[in-house]
């Protein structure tokens, strides 16, 4: 296995874990659990061997996990909520607001900086890999204790898969 | 465009026609990240500062190259001394990667080995510059003087291996030349042509023919050596570095070494280049020879073609003959012929061949040897052993 696909790995792992901390600040986690989505984690770890594991697919999961923040605030969902009013369902138009409310997502442009670093990334050489590694994994393990106001509760669970994944995947590029 | 920039341009694409379905300007808006990326300007020249490098080493020997490269403009620079494909890198490294900012100057080291004879050129300085996004790489060369010449070491032959056939090739080493200036001995008289000098005429001798006799005389120098080395593909069976043909070479620049360094006219035919150089005397000889040697690049030419074309001044010196060959591939009548009138040696080289069909040339080497050894002698050597030992 190459070198950079483990860094790669490490980048989709933070954007997810800051999609997944930006879904579970929104109304519509009450309805999906946030802990039913984290087994989405394993998805970068699973694609490693075969092709960049932060790939274009996994991005879009990720903006799927941050569409109830972005969808509410867009005139399309205006559009749709003023259609559903107008054609007499006005619970359901109320019901809809109810749960997306628009938010800011200022993880947005991270999640999207992360995604173009991986891509860079790309058949890279291992030894420039060496350093950044170092520097990714070291943010990983400090990232949860960053966001440790938002969700407290999900701190062991976010540091337990993050290290698991880290772990399979260094234990794969050392064998 | 590297796959890279291919991904961030379709990222790119995918923000804004996201941003456009869901009406969000957002998304718009953070498309311009994956584009400037790919709009960050980049570009590097390299050029060739200084450098010191062993010019001259001998077929297995390390030579070190040390270059200063000037780099000029804005990147991720790899500048690679290009190496032909059969030398060996045994320390250091001719490839080296660097982050440009301005200007920069990046040192290339390395020691090598020169594994195959030749005159190389190692003029090229490729250089490809990465954009810092990676989505973009251009590539150009800069020039070197560099040039490297290998030759091959001559190893001190003690011992030249006869075979009794059943003509003996005369020894060179005794022989005198057929031509060459005159010296003291006298060998016969003869009648005046023209051209004979004035003071070679014999006028008691005259006086009793009744017409114009002169003294013939022995002619200064030894015996006339010829090397014929076969250059045609078959000899190049073998892997690039160790293959008939580098073996022939190999043992025409002993030979020629061993008989120029004894007094010996020596001269050389490439069979397949049709590569002559006439004999001649002395150490600017064997420089001569090696340096050809060193060109020899093959072609096609069967030997008998190569014997009718040189056969003029063949007859005219009359000298050793040394064919270095595959005895098994060459056709003898020429050969046959030929050792009627002066001494042929036919020098067949064989060991690199294997298995089934290596039995099958064997068969057919054995008795083509046999065959040749009726012509004079011919030795076999064996080109996984060392050459000193034949």
């Amino acid at each position: 296995m190459k070198g950079w696909r483990v860094v790669s790995l490490i980048i989709a792992e933070i954007a997810f874990f800051m999609a997944w901390i930006s879904y579970s600040t929104t109304p519509l986690s009450a309805i999906i659990n946030p802990v039913y989505l984290l087994p989405i984690a394993v998805i970068p770890a699973l694609t490693i061997f075969k092709k960049n594991p932060f790939s274009f697919e996994f991005f879009s999961v990720l903006m799927l996990m941050l569409l109830p923040k972005i969808f509410p605030s867009t005139p399309l969902f205006k559009s749709v909520v003023n259609t559903v009013n107008f054609l007499g369902f006005t619970d359901l138009a109320r019901y809809m607001v109810s749960i997306l409310t628009p938010q800011p997502v200022p993880s947005l442009p991270a999640i999207v900086a992360l995604f173009c670093l991986a891509q860079m990334l790309e058949n890279s050489r291992t030894s420039y890999l060496g350093v950044f590694a170092v520097a990714v994994m070291a943010a990983y393990l400090i990232y949860p204790i960053a966001f440790l106001p938002f969700k407290p509760e999900y701190f062991f669970a976010i540091i337990a898969i993050g290290i698991a994944a880290i772990a399979f995947a260094v234990f794969e590029y050392v064998h | 465009m590297r796959k890279a920039g291919a991904s961030l341009a379709k990222f790119s694409v995918y923000l804004i026609l996201s941003g456009i379905f869901l009406t969000a300007p957002i998304l718009i808006r953070l498309a311009i990240i994956p584009a400037f990326l790919l709009a960050i300007p980049f570009g590097v020249r390299a050029k060739f500062v200084r450098g010191e490098w062993d010019e001259k080493v001998s077929v297995g020997e390390e030579f070190s190259v040390s270059i200063l490269v000037e780099l000029i403009g804005f990147g991720i620079v790899r500048v690679r001394h290009t190496l032909p494909e059969h030398f060996e890198l045994t320390d250091g490294t001719n490839l080296e990667e660097s982050l440009v900012f301005g200007r920069k100057l990046v040192k290339i080291n390395y020691r090598a080995k020169a594994t195959r004879r030749g005159l190389y050129r190692l003029d090229r300085l490729e250089y490809e510059v990465e954009s810092f996004s990676k989505a973009f790489v251009r590539r150009g060369v800069a020039e070197t003087p560099v040039t490297l010449e290998v030759k091959h070491r001559p190893p001190k032959i003690r011992k030249v291996r006869e075979i009794r056939g059943k003509a003996k090739s005369p020894i060179p080493g005794i022989d005198i030349a057929k031509i060459g200036v005159p010296g003291t001995d006298f060998r016969e008289i003869r009648d005046y042509m023209p051209g004979d000098s004035m003071k070679f005429v014999n006028w008691k001798a005259t006086a009793r023919k009744g017409k114009l006799m002169v003294n013939q005389y022995e002619v200064e120098g030894k015996k006339a050596v010829w090397i014929f080395l076969d250059a045609n593909p078959y000899m190049l069976h073998g892997t690039s570095i160790k293959n008939y043909l580098e073996a022939a070479i190999e043992v025409a620049n002993a030979l020629a070494y061993h008989y120029t360094s004894r007094g010996h006219k020596v001269g050389l035919y490439v069979i397949g280049d049709k590569r002559m150089i006439y004999p001649d005397v002395g150490s600017r000889q064997f420089r001569r020879i090696s340096r050809a040697l060193l060109e020899v690049e093959g072609g096609k030419e069967s030997v008998n073609d190569a014997i009718e074309s040189c056969k003029k001044m063949l007859l005219l010196y009359s000298p050793l003959l040394i064919l270095i060959t595959r005895a098994e591939r060459v056709r003898g009548e020429s050969i046959l012929k030929l050792s009627k009138l002066m001494p042929v040696q036919v020098i067949a080289l064989k060991g690199l061949e294997e298995g089934f069909s290596g039995m099958v040339m064997e068969a057919a080497r054995r008795k083509a040897v046999s065959r040749l050894r009726s012509c004079g002698s011919c030795v076999e050597v064996d080109v996984n052993r060392p050459l000193a030992i034949w």
